[in-house]
Formats: C-alpha cells, sequence, structure tokens
C-alpha cells in the first residue's frame, strides 16, 4: 500500500509538472490562396455569360489559450480578402472553431463548443464522397479544400455541444476496461414562427474491452425537446446497437465482427394527437481473414430493415440538388445547369455539414446500391472485399464486390437487385506513381415495363505523378463517368417512406475530367499547385468548361 | 433482453472489481495517457513564433471655415459646406490601429496579413475593421536551375518596368508639412528631416515606386545564362473588381467554400505580364510585358484589352549611366504604337554638376494604366470611382510635373543638383508638345492646399464638382480643368506646348546643438499653343501656374521639432480658357497657405504631431470659387 | 465470455422478424400503368326497389387504384347520388345506395342514369348504365313530417298574403323538392317587408324527451334566379311552443336557385317573445309559421320604419318551400 502511495505521488508529480511547461498561448492554423479562371462553351448559347475569373486569400488563425494546465481554449479567426478587393474592400472575417477542452480530477475528459464525432456506420457516421474511388494527387488538393471548410474529418460530424469521456481499468483477466464516452450537441434552434421546436441529438457509447476483442453498445438519438416552443409536432429517433469484434483463438488469423441494432422514429401530432411509430432493425456480420499484413480478405453480410431510420448516419455529403453561381444557367432558355465532376471538386455547390430527419436527395448516377452508405434501409446482402494487397511494396491493390438486394420491393413486389464493384490500385516505381480506381455498379429489376429497372453506371479514376525533384511534381488527373439505363428514384414523404416514384433515365450520359497540374511542395505543409482543367458533360444539354487554376495553401 | 442480462452480470463484478482496486484504478487513470479514441481528436502543430507589429495612429482634425465652400449653385440656392467640421480618422480611409501579423512556419515559407480598427468616435459604438494590404502568403524554393520565389494573395507591391508596371518617382521634390499616414517613425526623431536633406528622398515604406498588385507572382533568380524572370498573374488596381456588400453577420452562415456571391460580376478582369532579365556586365537588358483584360457589360461581350511589350535596358560606366525603355502598345482594336524613353545621367566629374537628361516619345494609343504613362487620350469607359475598379488620375491634357510621363506627349527632360556647402540645389526642366489635337480640355493639380481641398469631399472620389463643376478629385489631391476655346470648325485648331520647372533648395543649419533645415520649392508651369524652350509668363500661355512653398524644421531639442510652411500659389488663365459669365474674364486664382506646427516625441516610439494651417483660395474672376478657413489636425503615432 | 458474444450474436441475428408490407410506397401500376377497363359498369339489379332489404350497388374493375366517381342522377327530378372513393373497383363496399340524394329534390320513381369518371394523369374513362327506381326510400326513423303538400295543405294551416302585386301564396305542381307539389310563396309588396305566411299546427309530444341540440327543423327551400329577385328576400321560421314562447330562425339571403336542405337544429333558435320558462321544450311545440319576407321597393312610408331598397323595384320575390319536417340525432336524408 506505501509502495502504491508513493508511486502515485511520482507519477502525479511527473503528470504536473510536465504540463506547466505548456505554454500558454500558442498559435496554429491555415491559409490560403485560390485564384480560378474558368470558361464555359454550349455550342449555340448567345445569352449565358462564358467567362468567370475570382478568388481570394484567407488566413485561418488558430490560437490556443491554455489558462491553467487542464484547461484549454482553441479558436480559429478567419480572415479574407477576395481577389479584386483593393484597400480593404472585399473583406469578411468569422470564427470557424471555439472550443473548450479540459480534464476534470484527472480523469474526465470533456469538450464544449465545435467538437467532431463518429461512431459506427449505423449510428454517428458521415458516409464520404460518392464521386471518389482513388483520386488523383491533382484532384485531391481540391478535395482537401473541401475537407477543411466543410470540417470534414474522416467521417466525424462537426457538431455543437458537449463531450466527455472518460474510463475504468478493471484490472481483470477478461475484462480489462471500460471506455464511456457520452455527448449532447444541438441540431436545431428552435424557430417560434414554424413552431419548430429545439432539437438536440445525443448518445454515446460503452465499450467493455475483453480479452478477446471489444463489446460496444452505441446509442445514438436525435429528438424534440417539448416545450420550447408552441408544440405542434414532437419528434424522436433513437437507434441502439451492440457492437463486437472477436480473434477466434483457434484461428488467430481470423476475426468475426458483429453490429446489430434497433431504430425507433415517433412522430406524435399533438393537435390532432396521433403518432406513428417506425420501428426496425439491422445486423452487420462480418469475417476478416489477415494472414499477414499484406492481405487482408473480408466476407460480410448485410441486413438493413427498410424501415430503419438513423439521421446521423443516412446522410449524404453532397446537396445533389444544389447548383453553382459559376455558369448557373445553359442555353438561350436559361435552363438550370445540370451540375458535374468539376463542380463537385471546384465550384460552390452545397455540401451539407450536418444531418437532419428527412433523408437526402440522392443521385443514382453515383450512388444507387447504398446512397446512404451501410445505413441504407431495404438492403441485404454479402460483400466480398480486398484490402491493400501490397506486391513487393511498389503495387497495392483492394477491392470490394457487393451483391445486395432489396428485402422489400419498391413500388412493386418485385425486388431491385444491386452489384457493386470497386478496384483500387496503386503502384510506385522510383520517380513515378500511379492510382487507379473504377466503380462499377449495375441496378436491376424484372417485371413490366413500368417496374422494370436497369440502371449501369461506372466511375473511373486515375492518376500519374512524376516527382521532377523531391519538391516538384508534374500531375496528370482523370476522371470519368457513366451512365446508361433508367431508375424509379422514390419521393419520401414526411415519414421518410417512399411516397411516389419519380422516374430519371441516363442514355448513355457522360461525364470527364481531366487536370494537368505542377505541384511544388515548399515545405511538409506547403503546397501549391497549379493545374489546367477540362470538363465535358455528354447528356439532355451538353457543355465543357475549361478551368486554370492556383491553389497555394499553408499549414502552419 | 440479452442485452439487459449482460448489464447486470457486468454490473455485479464490475462492482466487485472496483471496490478491490480502487486505489490502483485512480493511479492507472491519472498517469495513463491512453483513453478511448472513439471520438476524433486533432491536436494541431503549434506555431513557434508569430510576428506582430503594427502602429496605431489617432488623427483628429479640426476645420473652421471663414468663408466656406461651396460645393455647387442650384438655381438660386448655394450649397456650401458647413462652418465647421470634426474629424476622427483619416478622410483618406485610412486606419486608426494596424497590426501587421506573420510568421515563418518553415525557413522558405512565410505569411503576413493586416489587421485594421477604427473608432470613428462617434459615440455609437460602431468600430470598423478590416483589412488594409490583405493576406499575403510567401514560398520559395531551391533547385539547381534557379532559385524561386512565389508570392499569392496580395496586396503585393512590385514593379517591372517603367512602361509595364511602376509608379512615378519623380525627383522626390514635395513638401513634407503635411504628414502622410504610412510615414514611419525613426529612432532619430529628426531623421524624416535629415534624410530628406541628405539623400534626397525620405525613407519611404514599400510601395514607392512599386503598384499594388493582387493574385500570383513569381520570381525566378539565379537562372543560367544570368537570366531572372517575373510572372504575374492576377489583378493591378485598374482591374480591381465589382463587389456587393458584405454583411459580416449573415457571411458567417453562408457555405464558406468559395462565397462567390461577394462579387457583383464574375467577368474576368486581369492582367497577365512578366519580365526576363539578362545581367550583363555593365548593367542588364529586360525584355517586359503585360496585357490587361477586363469585361466592361454583364453580358461579356464588351471588353477592353491592352497590351504594352518593351525592352529596357541599363548601362552603367564611371561617369555615365545610360538607361530607357522602348516599347509598343496596343488598346482594344486601336493600332499599335510606340513608346519611347531614353535617359544619360553623367556625374559630377564628368560634367562638374551631374545632369539627368531625357528625352520621351509616348504614342497617343500607348495605354497602360499600372505604368508611369498617364493616360490622358484615350476614353477607356472606365469608372471613376476607384471602389469599382477605377484608377485615380488626372485626365485630359494634363499639365504633369518635370518627369512626368503621358500618352500622346514627347518632350526633353533635364535634371541636375549641386551643393554650396549647406545650400543643395536641384531644379529641372520639361519641355513636352502633345503629339495629337485630340482634346480641348486642360487639367492641372492644385498644389498649395490640395490635401486640405480633397478632404472636403471626404469618403468619395467625385469629378467635376465644386461651384463650376471643374474639380476632380484624387487621392490626397484635386485638380481641375480648363476649356480651352481652341476648337474652329469643328477641328482643334493648335498643339499644345507644356513647360514645367521645378527648383527646389534645401539648407541644413544648426540652432542650439541640433541641426535644422528649410527648404524651398517652387514650381513653374505653362500650357501654351506655341513652343517656348522656358516656361512662358505672359498671356501667350492658356495656363500660367505657379508656386512657392517655404517650410521650416527648427529642432528645438531631441524631442520637439517646430514645423512652419508657407505656400503661395498663383493661377493664371488667358483669354482662350473659360470665361466668367459675369466678369467675362479668366481665372485669376490665388492660394495662399500659412502653416504652423509641432513634432513632439512622447517616447521611443510614440510621438504627437500638431499642425495648424491657414488655407485661402480666391478666384477673383469666379467669385464662387473663394474659401478660406483654419484647419488644426493632431497625430498621435505609436509603432510597435 | 467469448461464448456469450456468440451467442448475443445469434440471438439477435435470428430472432428478430418483421412485417413488411408487399412493397414500400405507392404502387407503380397505380402512378405509371395504363388505365384499361377490366369489367364494364353495372348495376346489382336493373330496378331499385329501396323499399325492399335487398342491397342495391354498382359493380366496375379497372387496373389501378385512382379517384373515382359515380354520379346517379334521376332524369325526371333531377336528383343527384354521388359517390366517390380511391381503388381499382365499385362494388356493394363503396356503392351501396339506400335511396337518399346529395340534396333536395329527392328521387322520384323514375328512370336514373349512374355514371362512372375515371381519370389518371393520361386517360379519362366514362361509363354509364340506367336503372329504375321503382319504389322510394322509406323515411328514417323518428321522422314527423309536417308537410309535403302533396296531398294538399296540411289541416288547419293558416295563410297570410299581404296585399300586392303577383301574389302567390298556393301549392304548385312541377320541379318540386320531394314528390310533385310545393308550396310557393311570393310576389311584390313595395310597402313592407311582411309578404305573407303559412300557420302549420303540428304535434311534437314524442319529441317530450329529445334534447333541442338533437331535435331537427328540416326543410326544402329554393328562391329565384339573381337578378330576377330580390337579393335580399329571406324566410323567417317561428316555433311557437305551448308556454307562449315564439322562437325564431331566419334564413337571410334566400339567394339559391336550385332546391336546397334546410336542416337546423332547434337549439339554435332564438327566442323572440317574453320569455315564460325561457327553455326549448320541443315536446311543446304547436306551431310553425312560416314567413315570407323582404325589403320592399318603396317609395313611400315603409311598415315597421326602415329605409325602402328602390333596387327591388319590379322583382318579385320567389322564396318556395317544400318538404317541412322534424327528425331527431340526425337532419334528414333527402
Amino acid at each position: 500500500m506505501r509502495i502504491i502511495a508513493i508511486c502515485f505521488f511520482i507519477l502525479a508529480s511527473i503528470n504536473v509538472m510536465a504540463q506547466e511547461r505548456l505554454k500558454k498561448v500558442e498559435f496554429y492554423g491555415a491559409a490560403k490562396t485560390n485564384i480560378l479562371h474558368q470558361s464555359y462553351d454550349v455550342e449555340g448559347d448567345t445569352s449565358n455569360v462564358t467567362k468567370a475569373n475570382y478568388g481570394h486569400s484567407l488566413i485561418d488563425l488558430g490560437i490556443l489559450l491554455r489558462p491553467s494546465a487542464n484547461t484549454e481554449v482553441a479558436t480559429e479567426l478567419r480572415i479574407r480578402n477576395e481577389l479584386g478587393g483593393f484597400w480593404g474592400g472585399a473583406v469578411s472575417y468569422g470564427i470557424r472553431r471555439l472550443t473548450l477542452k479540459g480534464v476534470v480530477n484527472d480523469a474526465i475528459r470533456y469538450k464544449i463548443g465545435d467538437i467532431d464525432l463518429e461512431m459506427t456506420p449505423y449510428t454517428l457516421f458521415n458516409n464520404g464522397y460518392q464521386d471518389v474511388v482513388n483520386e488523383a494527387t491533382v484532384f485531391q488538393m481540391a478535395r482537401e479544400v473541401i475537407d477543411y471548410e466543410y470540417y470534414f474529418t474522416d467521417n466525424a460530424w462537426r457538431q455543437q455541444g458537449i463531450q466527455s469521456d472518460f474510463g475504468f481499468n478493471l484490472n481483470n483477466e477478461t475484462f480489462n476496461s471500460i471506455d464511456v464516452n457520452i455527448f449532447t450537441v444541438r441540431n436545431r434552434v428552435p424557430d417560434l414562427n414554424a413552431a419548430l421546436p429545439e432539437r438536440l441529438f445525443t448518445g454515446g457509447q460503452v465499450a467493455l474491452n475483453t480479452a478477446y476483442g471489444p463489446l460496444t453498445y452505441h446509442s445514438a438519438n436525435l429528438h424534440d425537446l417539448k416545450n420550447t416552443v408552441n408544440d405542434i409536432n414532437l419528434y424522436y429517433n433513437s437507434v441502439n446497437s451492440l457492437s463486437a469484434s472477436v480473434q477466434l483463438p483457434e484461428a488467430p488469423d481470423f476475426t468475426l465482427d458483429y453490429e446489430g441494432g434497433i431504430s425507433k422514429a415517433n412522430y406524435e401530432d399533438l393537435l390532432t394527437k396521433e403518432q406513428t411509430t417506425i420501428k426496425d432493425y439491422y445486423w452487420n456480420l462480418g469475417l476478416t481473414y489477415e494472414p499477414s499484413d499484406k492481405l487482408k480478405l473480408r466476407v460480410n453480410a448485410i441486413n438493413t430493415g427498410p424501415q430503419f431510420r438513423s439521421p446521423a448516419a443516412q446522410t449524404i455529403r453532397l446537396g445533389y440538388s444544389s447548383s453553382s453561381n459559376i455558369f448557373p444557367t445553359i442555353g438561350n432558355d436559361l435552363s438550370i445547369r445540370k451540375m458535374g465532376l468539376l463542380d463537385y471538386l471546384y465550384n460552390d455547390v452545397m455540401y451539407n455539414r450536418t444531418f437532419d430527419d428527412n433523408l437526402d436527395l440522392y443521385n443514382p448516377a453515383f450512388s444507387n446500391a447504398m446512397p446512404y452508405g451501410l445505413a441504407t434501409p431495404n438492403r441485404k446482402g454479402i460483400s466480398l472485399s480486398l484490402n491493400d494487397y501490397t506486391i513487393e511494396n511498389k503495387f497495392k491493390i483492394s477491392s470490394d464486390i457487393h451483391f445486395i438486394s432489396e428485402i422489400i420491393g419498391s413500388g412493386t413486389s418485385n425486388l431491385k437487385s444491386f452489384f457493386k464493384a470497386v478496384v483500387k490500385a496503386n503502384y510506385q516505381h522510383k520517380k513515378w506513381s500511379v492510382n487507379a480506381g473504377l466503380t462499377h455498379e449495375n441496378t436491376s429489376r424484372e417485371g413490366q415495363s413500368i417496374e422494370a429497372i436497369d440502371l449501369s453506371t461506372m466511375l473511373i479514376d486515375f492518376g500519374l505523378d512524376y516527382n521532377v525533384t523531391d519538391k516538384i511534381a508534374l500531375l496528370l488527373g482523370s476522371k470519368y463517368h457513366t451512365a446508361n439505363g433508367n431508375e424509379l428514384v422514390p419521393v419520401y414523404d414526411n415519414y421518410n417512406n417512399p411516397l411516389v416514384f419519380e422516374p430519371v433515365s441516363f442514355n448513355d450520359n457522360r461525364q470527364s475530367l481531366h487536370s494537368l497540374g505542377l505541384m511544388v511542395q515548399f515545405s511538409e505543409r506547403s503546397t501549391l499547385i497549379a493545374s489546367a482543367s477540362t470538363f465535358s458533360q455528354v447528356d439532355v444539354r451538353d457543355y465543357s468548361l475549361n478551368q486554370f487554376q492556383i491553389l497555394y495553401r499553408l499549414n502552419f | 433482453m440479452i442485452f439487459g442480462y449482460l448489464c447486470v452480470n457486468f454490473t455485479i463484478s464490475s462492482f466487485q472489481v472496483l471496490k478491490k482496486t480502487a486505489l490502483l484504478f485512480s493511479i492507472l487513470i491519472f498517469s495513463s495517457t491512453v483513453y478511448s479514441q472513439a471520438f476524433v481528436e486533432s491536436k494541431p502543430d503549434v506555431l513557434k513564433k508569430l510576428n506582430i507589429s503594427g502602429s496605431y495612429r489617432f488623427f483628429l482634425q479640426h476645420r473652421q471655415f471663414v468663408d466656406p465652400y461651396i460645393t455647387g449653385v442650384n438655381g438660386l440656392d448655394t450649397n456650401r459646406l458647413v462652418d465647421r467640421t470634426i474629424l476622427v480618422g483619416d478622410a483618406t480611409q485610412l486606419p486608426e490601429l494596424t497590426l501587421y501579423i506573420g510568421a515563418n512556419p518553415s525557413e522558405n515559407v512565410s505569411f503576413g496579413t493586416d489587421l485594421t480598427i477604427w473608432n470613428q468616435q462617434t459615440g455609437q459604438f460602431d468600430y470598423f475593421r478590416g483589412m488594409n494590404l490583405g493576406v499575403n502568403l510567401y514560398g520559395s524554393f531551391k533547385t539547381p536551375i534557379g532559385n524561386y520565389n512565389i508570392r499569392t494573395g496580395g496586396i503585393h507591391w512590385l514593379k517591372l518596368s517603367r512602361f509595364t508596371m511602376k509608379a512615378a518617382e519623380g525627383f522626390n521634390r514635395y513638401t513634407l508639412f503635411d504628414r502622410n499616414p504610412w510615414d514611419p517613425q525613426y529612432n532619430k526623431f529628426s531623421q524624416r528631416y535629415s534624410d530628406y536633406y541628405d539623400r534626397g528622398s525620405v525613407q519611404q515604406d514599400v510601395r514607392w515606386g512599386n503598384r499594388a498588385f493582387q493574385g500570383f507572382a513569381l520570381d525566378g533568380g539565379e537562372l543560367p545564362m544570368g537570366l531572372n524572370f517575373t510572372f504575374l498573374y492576377g489583378k493591378a488596381e485598374s482591374s480591381g473588381g465589382n463587389f456587393n456588400i458584405i454583411d459580416n453577420t449573415s457571411y458567417q452562415q453562408s457555405p464558406q467554400f468559395l462565397n462567390t456571391q461577394f462579387y457583383s460580376s464574375l467577368l474576368p478582369s486581369y492582367i497577365l505580364g512578366g519580365r526576363l532579365t539578362k545581367i550583363l556586365d555593365k548593367g542588364d537588358i529586360s525584355f517586359n510585358t503585360v496585357s490587361g483584360y477586363a469585361y466592361l457589360d454583364s453580358t461579356g461581350i464588351d471588353m477592353n484589352t491592352y497590351e504594352i511589350h518593351s525592352f529596357d535596358y541599363l548601362y552603367k560606366s564611371k561617369n555615365l549611366v545610360f538607361v530607357g525603355e522602348l516599347g509598343l502598345s496596343k488598346f482594344n482594336n486601336f493600332d499599335y504604337d510606340v513608346a519611347l524613353v531614353a535617359k544619360f545621367k553623367t556625374s559630377q566629374e564628368l560634367t562638374l554638376v551631374p545632369f539627368d537628361i531625357e528625352y520621351f516619345y509616348i504614342g497617343k494609343n500607348v495605354y497602360n494604366n499600372s505604368s508611369e504613362i498617364l493616360n490622358t487620350s484615350i476614353e477607356d469607359s472606365q469608372p471613376t470611382d476607384p471602389s469599382q475598379g477605377g484608377v485615380l488620375s488626372q485626365n485630359g491634357s494634363a499639365m504633369l510635373g518635370v518627369g512626368s510621363l503621358a500618352n500622346n506627349r514627347t518632350g526633353l527632360s533635364i535634371n541636375t543638383e549641386f551643393s554650396i556647402k549647406k545650400l543643395k540645389v536641384n531644379l529641372g526642366q520639361t519641355v513636352s508638345k502633345e503629339l495629337e489635337r485630340i482634346t480641348s480640355k486642360l487639367t492641372f493639380g492644385r498644389k498649395v492646399n490640395s490635401l486640405t481641398l480633397s478632404e472636403f469631399y471626404r469618403w468619395e472620389y467625385p469629378s467635376s464638382v465644386g461651384p463650376y463643376s471643374r474639380l476632380s478629385k484624387v487621392f490626397r489631391g484635386v485638380y481641375e480643368t480648363v476649356e480651352l476655346d481652341n476648337v474652329r470648325q469643328g477641328q482643334i485648331n493648335e498643339d499644345k506646348f507644356f513647360n514645367s520647372v521645378e527648383l527646389q533648395a534645401k539648407y541644413e543649419y544648426r540652432f542650439k546643438k541640433f541641426n535644422s533645415y528649410c527648404f524651398y520649392l517652387g514650381s513653374f508651369n505653362s500650357a501654351q499653343p506655341k513652343f517656348s524652350p522656358f516656361v512662358v509668363l505672359n498671356e501667350d500661355a492658356y495656363i500660367r501656374h505657379y508656386v512657392h512653398e517655404f517650410e521650416n524644421y527648427l529642432s528645438m531639442n531631441a524631442r520637439t521639432i517646430l514645423t512652419t510652411y508657407v505656400g503661395v500659389e498663383r493661377i493664371i488663365g488667358n483669354y482662350q480658357t473659360d470665361l466668367n459669365d459675369e466678369t467675362f474674364m479668366p481665372r485669376f486664382q490665388t492660394g495662399i497657405g500659412i502653416g504652423m506646427g509641432l513634432d513632439y516625441s512622447l517616447s521611443k516610439t510614440t510621438a504627437l504631431y500638431l499642425r495648424h494651417r491657414y488655407f485661402s483660395f480666391e478666384d477673383r474672376n469666379f467669385v464662387l470659387d473663394n474659401n478660406n478657413g483654419h484647419e488644426t489636425t493632431l497625430e498621435i503615432k505609436v509603432t510597435f | 465470455m467469448r461464448n456469450i458474444i456468440y451467442i448475443l450474436i445469434a440471438v439477435v441475428f435470428l430472432s428478430c422478424e418483421r412485417s413488411n408490407p408487399d412493397f414500400l410506397g405507392g404502387s407503380l401500376n397505380d402512378q405509371f400503368g395504363e388505365l384499361l377497363v377490366l369489367d364494364s359498369l353495372k348495376s346489382s339489379e336493373s330496378d331499385f326497389n329501396f323499399l325492399s332489404s335487398s342491397p342495391r350497388f354498382f359493380e366496375a374493375q379497372w387496373s389501378k387504384n385512382l379517384n373515382w366517381q359515380l354520379d346517379v342522377v334521376g332524369t325526371q327530378s333531377g336528383a343527384t347520388k354521388t359517390f366517390t372513393g380511391f381503388s381499382s373497383q365499385i362494388d356493394f363496399d363503396n356503392t351501396s345506395w339506400n335511396g337518399s340524394a346529395n340534396d333536395f329534390p329527392s328521387f322520384l320513381t323514375e328512370n336514373c342514369v349512374a355514371t362512372l369518371f375515371l381519370a389518371d394523369n393520361v386517360d379519362t374513362i366514362t361509363m354509364s348504365t340506367t336503372i329504375t327506381i321503382t319504389d322510394l326510400k322509406p323515411l328514417q326513423e323518428n321522422l314527423i313530417l309536417v308537410a309535403d303538400f302533396e296531398q294538399g295543405m296540411p289541416v288547419n294551416t293558416i295563410e297570410f298574403v299581404q296585399q300586392g302585386e303577383s301574389m302567390t301564396f298556393d301549392i304548385a305542381s312541377g320541379q318540386a323538392a320531394s314528390g310533385l307539389s310545393y308550396y310557393a310563396m311570393g310576389g311584390i309588396v313595395n310597402w313592407d317587408y311582411y309578404l305573407g305566411s303559412i300557420k302549420v299546427p303540428v304535434e311534437t309530444e314524442e319529441f317530450s324527451n329529445v334534447s333541442p341540440l338533437l331535435l331537427y327543423f328540416n326543410m326544402a327551400v329554393i328562391g329565384g334566379v339573381a337578378g330576377e329577385v330580390p337579393g335580399n328576400q329571406f324566410i323567417k321560421i317561428y316555433m311557437r311552443e305551448d308556454d307562449g314562447e315564439r322562437y325564431s330562425y331566419e334564413l337571410n339571403p334566400v339567394d339559391w336557385d336550385s332546391w336546397r336542405l334546410i336542416s337546423v337544429p332547434y337549439s339554435d333558435f332564438v327566442l323572440e317573445s317574453d320569455a315564460a320558462n325561457n327553455t326549448k321544450d320541443p315536446g311543446t311545440i304547436n306551431q310553425i309559421e312560416i314567413m315570407s319576407l323582404s325589403c320592399p321597393s318603396g317609395p313611400g312610408t315603409i311598415v315597421g320604419g326602415g329605409s325602402a331598397c328602390p333596387e327591388n323595384m319590379g322583382l318579385e320575390v320567389k322564396t318556395n318551400i317544400d318538404f317541412i319536417a322534424f327528425s331527431t340525432n340526425e337532419s334528414y336524408q333527402p
């Protein structure tokens, strides 16, 4: 006991001394200059502006304040100046982040303010981009700008609220420890005029770390707070699940993963005193074989019910219905221009920064099998994956194949079948590196002409980098997308059930984006890229866009 | 149910475990750095050092008219400025507090920005904040084939050549009594005046001779074959953008990605240019080019394009410097035109006194608002408002100072300087002629009380204002437009010749133990229909413009300098210029400025500058254009 | 522990069941399918005897669910009965008919034409069939018919007709609300609001235990074509009780030109006389008075004071009535 106490004080003092060496104020941040010059070509179009030139420079200055050893405040100020705004013209400024972080009694960590949250693909998950399979370096630079601006960090959601985590060490051979993470964030402020109540998102995880792997309970609840407005409708949605990952001792190369849970969505109309409750469940069972760090094979089976609702996981990053302010119209009749790969990467289309209780509009040309990620309702099937198979440390390949179908039909008793194949390959040799990716999806449904579906889409990414020196590289990138066939896209009612179906058809639609760039790496965290790109879309209305961009990003 | 069972079992066993190992558990938590990582944690790499400097400048101005200025006449109504005005802050919108923030994240990467904050002391707690020079990012890298620097963002101050991108530097002949907001402070308090006496120029900030630029600039040096280059792509002041009003409260909610909604038009307006220099033994030779593009309408049909390509050279020997530039320029569909400037400078050893002799020829179609060449001959449909990209400069046939360049003009300038003990004298003369008869207007800039007069129109840059609608405002100055009666049968029947002489004398003397300075600046200009080797002093000249300015800076002690100023300006028109409807006589203007002031050093980095000026302007034949009064300014400047 | 996890997985994997519908969302066939008639419109019988208890309905079937409408129109009376719904067929469940009409006029023993309207986004289909009403529906229970004018005026009815022009206060035949006869009230009186009235004695003892809220006064009323009759003509109804209280109700204005059922609960009537017990007693109603009134056109002094309505000059009041009845719990079904 005396020894334990002595150890306690020694360790405590080391920790305190280490913390006292921390500075009270430190700075970090990022800076960027982005200049674009774009031109637009539509045959016979004499009504639309055909050129655009704009850009900006900005600094995001982050300040870390440490008023005490256990407390830290981080804030990020943005100062931005548009290209062409001389003598203080066109200056904008804002706050990008304000977070308080700390430790209570050296045991409980907490964060208040802007926090990044992520759990499982079925509970709290920001599904990735649908126009990326294995993107070229020249496009990754633009993609990183989107990630930064929208606070996309892997698959986390940036939210505003409170989070806390703590743990217990159990000192047991079988049960090692328990980790607890809980949070509450504000999803919506009340709107008195529209009688929309305050909405919170609350949840957490309790993980029991065992000798065989973790067993974790997850909870994600989106709920309205009563009496914050003159209530007319109240809503809540809860998802509770259990996940486990077990390494088989008889076969240590094999790991069994499981996640299963239930969802319950409740809609209460206080005027008519009616309630609508929607419940369902899901499960996901996977077996992984990893004999070495060069090979990982996985088989997965999923079953996600048609009434499964998980607003924080059934999301789509890109707002497909949004359009850009750059060349917004096409043709002399000023129709809305259909957005494409170049807009998704460079222009100001809308990306969703948070989630709500409505299923987002999706584009079947880019993702039809699982548009809302693994949490897509009404799906069952199996998938086979090969992850990062490396050959001679130069060539790396990954592949996923999915065989999925609906659980019940949409508008008919016939079921849709989905086939999705994803292949990614990377090759490095001396100064050259090549990366390529392919996603192919096929959707089909038998039946009469009004219900028959046959949709085939493909997305190809290709990139070629040549390192002229260790700091300068020539980059080439291409993206190619095709869609052919038809689909019936559901229009959802207030309960996210399909109400009617909107027919869409793709008559050999093609988009291609090619880019040639020069990248200069000034330091590990500072990069300049100058690129020239060309984009063309073959659709009901064909058009092409050309672009020259200078992007200088500097992190500090 | 299963989950409930697990929970129960877990609770019982964990309680026992917890009870047994309570102390050890707290030790491990306290010292452990391994927490659950289910939530995303990203810790930034912090910057080692952030450089913050800047200045605070409190500026207060009190103006009291005795005879108020008439802004205009509307029928029987005469609009005058109010008798008394107090301004806190500078009417030229230069801020109170400027912070320069910069850092070097690594040895070859740096960034900087400025933040400006301004309190107009209105009692309404309304603070103006923004930027003055913008966000600048820098980077450099070395390769076996040269060293490269990049500059992005802006505003950057840079220059290429006189014809492509440069601001006129002149011969440093101006007065110091009126302070500029950007005037630096020195360890030695009187250094501003001593520098001016010693070198003929005060230490100027980075803008001197450079032009403002935003965008991307790449400099390459130490290239093979003794080459270096600069490449520019972006916007000069003349291609500044049109912007909607930015509401910074709603900006926070908008998508922060591209924010093109700030632009009222995305149509391109930019310049593309560069310079390639070959270093020689005794000088260098360079090729320069700038092309500018600007759309004028919202459908992208009407646009201005201009280009100018030139060679400039520098040859230096022991006693002679030969420098010049030859260029070709085009504007829209006009023909190409030639611009030439050739200067040689002699040393004192060669010619007893040094001479600077320059010949220039600038064709009428030469156009580049980013160069030293003033555009006086081409109608470019550019707005006059600088917030819409307009460039503030005199137009029409301008009476310019010695050494200034304008298109549609050819001429010769001679400058020299010499010293007699503590007296330094420099003088210069320019004789020039318009190449083609394009306009029947003349313009001249007011010199004495010019800054005071420009502040009659705070916050805006109007043109053709004043009681006779003949004044236009530029940055910290005004110019006046003269209508000439030289059109016969629809044609301008006379050429225009310009003469300009400037004489400057500087004298240093001791008062007590400190150096004090006395400066004189005289300027004599005329514009007339016939050639004259010297300034025309009679009614043959359309306009005669004479200015005398005396300044004295008396150092009382190490911290106190008394300043005095007297300026007299006379402008006389002949009967071929505007005649007043009532007096039927041409302009006969007299401007007087009498000033006194005090510079006082409050501490090493803080100084107080007090100025009082009596200003008077009278045109005895255009009686509405009379005003006089007193203006007092107080400036407290702190640099850090 | 590992076994617990395996069991957990297996249990959750296998235990849950779903009760799923056939498919999600609306049927694609309903949304996009072609509209085809599978079984054309027919009636359950050619003759509809509403006195018998056998079902009377219509049948048809088509290829998709949609909104449909079936109208049955009497060729003689002009009475209309409408059925609507959303389905892919009509049958006993959704077109069972008890002989009532949407409103007055009521059906007669007559031939009727039944027309079915089907429409989707693309096509419109109309089908018709004819039936013959051989016997009318019986009156509903607890109905007291005060007057239908088929056999003339009710006994001891008192008529009052003002002096005027073209005064018509008489039983007329023709397009009645129910049966063949109705009571016409109208004319031109340019010096008084009151044109005339009928007072009909009634016995309502069987309504003694009926709440005024549940006792309905029903009457068919018709005005005239706008522009041919005064725009402000109206009817006033008096209910007189044994205790001397008089309750009134006004139909103001009567500005429609097709028979219309007026069904008013007794609780809506207002006391107009001196109060006795100030309580409506449905079982003590002994008289109904129906008055025809209109603003007189003048000129000259108006009886009762007030201003004349010169716009009514030359316009003949027409406030005809038919089928006066009391019902309980619900309005009368024409």
